[in-house]
C-alpha cells in the first residue's frame, strides 16, 4: 500500500503540474470554480456510495484514507477539468468528444478497480456498471453546474 | 441514496431554523460582492464542509456524528447547502469591515470563531453533533483555520477577478 501511495503522490504532483498548462487555456477563476464543483461532487457521491449504500468500503488501514482523499481531492477533479477542456475545444469533433468522455469515465472506474487491487477499497456489491452510472451522474452534474458558473462569470465580466 | 431523518425532532428543527435565518440574512443584507464572488464563496464553503466533515466525521476516523445517523442524510446536505455556506458568506461580509489593520482582522477572526463555537455548543445540546473523540476545543482551532483559509480564498478570488481578461472581448 505504501508503494501505491508513493505512485499516487507522484501522479497527483504530475496532474497538479498540468494545471500550469491548463491555466493558459482556461481562465484561473474558472479553474477554481470547476475544481470546487468537481471535488465537492465526487466527495458527496462517494460518501453516498461508501457510507450509505456500503457497496464500496474504504480500508481501515492507516494509508487507506490518504489514498482515497488523494483520488477525491486531486486525481478525479483534475481529470474532470481536463475533460472540460477537451469538450470546450472547437477543433475537436463530436465523435472524438464522445470517446474522450468515455475514456474519462473508464479512468474513473479503473481507479476504483486499482484501489480494490491494492486493498484500499473493498467492494461489497460494487461492479463496473455501477461505476459507469456514477461517472454518468458526475458528468451530467458537473457539466450542468460548470455551465451555470461559466454563464454567470462571463455575463458579469462583460458588464 | 440520501437518507431521510430517522425521527423529525429537535436537531432537525434547530437546523431548519438556523438555515432559514442565515439564508434570510444573506438575502436581506445589501449586496457587497459580485455574483461570481458570491457563488465562489458559497462553493468554497460547501467544498470545505463536504471534505472536512467526510474526513473527520466519516470512517475510518469517525470523530463525531452529525444528526441522527452516521450515514449521509438529507439534513446533512441541507446543512452544507444553507448553514455552512451562508455562515462563510456572512463571515467574509463582516471581514470587509475589519480587513485592516492586521490586529483588527485577527481579533475579528478570533471573535467569530468564538461565536461559532458558542453556536456549535448550542447545536450539540440540540443533538446536531455527537462527539466521540472530538472536543469543542478542537472546534475552536478548526474554525480559526477555516476562517483564515476563507479570507485568503476571498483575497485570491478578488485578485483574479480584477486581473481577468473578459472572455470573448
Amino acid at each position: 500500500m505504501a508503494f501505491y501511495l508513493a505512485v499516487k503522490i507522484f501522479i497527483s504532483i504530475l496532474l497538479l503540474g498540468t494545471l500550469l498548462f491548463l491555466k493558459k487555456k482556461i481562465y484561473p477563476i474558472e479553474l477554481i470554480g470547476s475544481y470546487l464543483i468537481s471535488a465537492s461532487l465526487f466527495e458527496i457521491l462517494y460518501n453516498i456510495i461508501s457510507v450509505n449504500s456500503a457497496i464500496l468500503k474504504t480500508s481501515s488501514a492507516k494509508l487507506g484514507l490518504p489514498l482515497i482523499q488523494l483520488d477525491r481531492l486531486v486525481v478525479y477533479p483534475i481529470l474532470t477539468i481536463w475533460l472540460l477542456y477537451f469538450l470546450r475545444r472547437q477543433n475537436i469533433k463530436y465523435l472524438q468528444k464522445y470517446f474522450i468522455a468515455l475514456l474519462w469515465s473508464s479512468m474513473v472506474v479503473a481507479i476504483v478497480f486499482l484501489n480494490q487491487h491494492f486493498e484500499v477499497a473493498e467492494s461489497q456489491g460494487w461492479y463496473a456498471f455501477i461505476g459507469y452510472v456514477e461517472a454518468f451522474v458526475m458528468f451530467v452534474s458537473f457539466m450542468g453546474l460548470s455551465y451555470i458558473f461559466h454563464s454567470i462569470w462571463v455575463k458579469e465580466a462583460r458588464q | 441514496m440520501l437518507l431521510l431523518p430517522k425521527k423529525f425532532d429537535e436537531n432537525e428543527i434547530f437546523i431548519l431554523i438556523i438555515g432559514f435565518f442565515l439564508t434570510l440574512l444573506v438575502l436581506i443584507l445589501p449586496r457587497k460582492f459580485s455574483l461570481t464572488e458570491t457563488v465562489l464563496i458559497f462553493l468554497f464553503n460547501f467544498y470545505l464542509a463536504a471534505v472536512v466533515d467526510h474526513i473527520i466525521a466519516g470512517p475510518p476516523l469517525n470523530l463525531y456524528d452529525i444528526m441522527d445517523d452516521p450515514k449521509f442524510e438529507i439534513m446533512d446536505l441541507f446543512m452544507y447547502l444553507f448553514v455552512y455556506t451562508s455562515s462563510g458568506y456572512l463571515f467574509i461580509y463582516g471581514y470587509t469591515y475589519f480587513s485592516r489593520p492586521w490586529y483588527k482582522s485577527t481579533a475579528y477572526v478570533l471573535a467569530v470563531a468564538l461565536f461559532t463555537v458558542g453556536l456549535e455548543w448550542i447545536a450539540h445540546n440540540f443533538l446536531v453533533f455527537k462527539y466521540f473523540e472530538w472536543s469543542i476545543y478542537f472546534s475552536m482551532i478548526a474554525y480559526v483555520i477555516l476562517f483564515t483559509v476563507n479570507i485568503y480564498f476571498f483575497k485570491l478570488v478578488r485578485h483574479l477577478l480584477r486581473n481577468a481578461h473578459v472572455p470573448g472581448q
